[in-house]
């Protein structure tokens, strides 16, 4: 008897052995990453909190408590509430809504063979490549009110010129339009990676009951892409709503502030008007905004992670 | 398996089905290739006749040697590649830690780390940025290679641990348990088994991960100034300087292009691999 009791207690010890060397491990696995992220990312955003609840300026060193004057500051400016806060969400809204509906398009008119497909899947994959701040450039110069190549073609149809970049919303127009040309190439290619390995034959028999080319795509193919669509969704909109090169880059934020967006208006709060509280308010407004957001899709998100990866 | 491949040309179109289809195609073609193309003419363009780039008779390549002879601009993309170098090789090996680690354990350790992941991806540059700009100045790193590297490791945990971690979870880990079995220790089964399997992938990744190491503005707008300018704040600064010329913008545009050119042309193949970002 008392040797088989030696024997469990030594199975016992040697689980827990194994377990302890499984946790160093993981915690080995993590730690490097982990470092950079408590240095580089945590400890900034707790510093930003830090900021946003103190009053902070070049000349005072005090930094004394505010409590949520810098907030409430922030939301009695009519330009952060009508302009910004607005701006925000329609860019992250109609952007993603275009990049959408535009990649299913493009997915659904590259999904099959053809000469010269590989041709026209590099073009795609170039724009994903550009930096942002180049492609602004490019945007920049073909909107350019007076020898923009858009301008020039609108003149030849017989359309009046517009100047782009001196209105609030065609200014819009032109950095959302830049930024569905960096990034409808990303959805489209995930996207066909995903029909591409569609099991055809659902589509077979809802063809076969009688469906017509829509009801196949909205009943069966939609419903298919929904994983990796979802996923699609959920990262571009979070890089949309803190989107910040290609403003800065085409209109600075102009004219006179009516097209920043939540990071401009941030880093202008900072750095050309050294409000720091606002400007990190502002940010942590922002991140917060995102953190709901995340924290509402978490459960769409660790579910989607594992199937989808594998359908792409 | 077999089902599961689709039949090529299964939807055989003819007529003006056809002919819609072969409109569409060029025409997504028309979209994404013409503001390149037209950035190529552009440069092309003697200083004379870049406001009638459409209607010019005359090729140059002036505007090339003009952006490259320009203050900075050869420091900038020395430093821009040694950034994204080093960022590359640093956030590679921490990264692939962290991606094994979510798709290879189970259990509370694995699922915080999950979800501390999922919440930085969330936060905006610039909400870490701004602090950043302070920091980097009180710790004497404002304005070098180690001041911008640190936060890019950081964007770079963030955002690739969970395409790492997809890597992991499509192959197979019944060689890794029986080496486990055989007495081979975590982290000779991590190096040994487990890392070799995923090459193509990591390889994919270094690909993109040098190219947004390259092609990234904010944190290198805050972070560097004169001493270690970096290649998209000097050529956006360009802009703000010499405004109208805009040949010489599109020279120096094409010449920040070309590691996305040759990148988009012979690693293609790997690159959709490691596009879940």
């Amino acid at each position: 008897m008392e040797n088989e009791l030696s024997v469990e207690q030594e199975l016992e010890s040697g689980r827990r052995k194994a377990l302890a060397a499984k946790h160093r491990f993981m915690w080995g696995l993590v730690i490097p990453a982990l470092l950079a992220l408590i240095v580089f990312e945590i400890y900034p955003v707790i510093q930003a909190a830090w900021t946003s609840l103190h009053k902070v300026t070049i000349f005072d060193p005090g930094r004394p408590f505010v409590g949520l004057q810098n907030y409430i500051r922030l939301f009695t400016d009519s330009h952060f509430f009508n302009t910004v806060i607005p701006n925000t969400f329609i860019f992250t809204i109609a952007g993603l809504a275009i990049e959408t509906v535009l990649g299913i398009s493009v997915a659904l008119l590259l999904n099959r063979s053809f000469r010269g497909e590989s041709i026209v899947t590099t073009l795609l994959l170039f724009p994903m490549m550009v930096a942002p701040s180049i492609a602004a450039i490019l945007f920049a110069w073909m909107f350019n009110s007076q020898f923009g190549i858009v301008g020039v073609a609108l003149e030849a149809l017989g359309l009046p010129v517009i100047s782009w970049l001196s209105g609030r919303w065609t200014a819009m127009l032109v950095i959302i339009i830049s930024d569905v040309w960096l990034w409808t190439p990303w959805f489209a290619i995930l996207l066909l990676a995903a029909l591409k390995v569609q099991p055809p034959s659902p589509v077979e028999a809802a063809k076969i009951d009688g469906a017509n080319a829509w009801q196949v795509f909205w009943h069966v193919t939609l419903p298919y892409l929904s994983p990796v669509l979802t996923i699609c969704m959920l990262i571009r909109t979070i890089d949309l709503f803190r989107q910040f090169d290609q403003t800065w880059v085409i209109t600075t934020g102009g004219p006179a502030r009516s097209s920043e967006f939540f990071s401009m208006y941030a880093y202008k709060e900072v750095f050309e008007y050294t409000n720091y509280g606002s400007g990190n308010a502002a940010a942590l407004m922002g991140a917060m905004v995102m953190l709901i957001f995340g924290l509402i899709m978490y459960r769409t998100f660790a579910r989607l992670t594992g199937g989808a990866k594998k359908a792409a | 398996m077999a089902e599961e491949i689709i039949v090529k040309g299964q939807l055989k179109l003819y007529g003006w089905r056809r002919a819609l289809w072969f409109a569409g195609i060029v025409l997504v073609c028309f979209f994404f290739v013409f503001p390149i193309f037209w950035l190529v003419l552009t440069a092309l363009r003697p200083e004379s006749e870049v406001f009638y780039v459409h209607r010019g008779t005359h090729f140059t390549l002036d505007n090339f040697i003009r952006a490259f002879d320009a203050p900075q601009f050869k420091e900038a993309m020395f430093n821009s590649a040694v950034l994204a170098t080093l960022g590359t090789l640093l956030s590679i090996g921490i990264t692939l830690q962290s991606g094994y680690m979510l798709g290879r354990f189970r259990g509370k350790l694995r699922n915080a780390w999950f979800g501390l992941i999922y919440i930085m991806r969330t936060i905006p540059y610039i909400t870490w940025g701004l602090p950043l700009y302070a920091m980097t100045q009180f710790l004497g790193i404002y304005d070098t290679y180690w001041g911008v590297l640190g936060p890019h490791l950081a964007v770079h945990v963030a955002f690739f641990s969970l395409v790492m971690k997809g890597f992991f979870e499509n192959i197979t880990a019944s060689s890794e348990e029986a080496a486990l079995v055989d007495g081979c220790s975590y982290w000779g089964v991590y190096f040994r088994i487990a890392v070799p399997q995923v090459l193509p992938g990591i390889f994919a990744l270094s690909l993109i991960c040098w190219l947004w190491t390259w092609n990234e503005l904010l944190f290198a707008m805050l972070l560097t100034s004169a001493d270690t300018p970096l290649l998209t704040v000097t050529i956006v600064q360009f802009v703000n300087e010499i405004g109208m010329e805009w040949n010489l913008m599109a020279g120096s545009a094409i010449i920040a292009l070309i590691p996305a050119i040759l990148i988009t042309l012979f690693g293609q193949k790997y690159i959709t691999k490691g596009l879940y970002m």
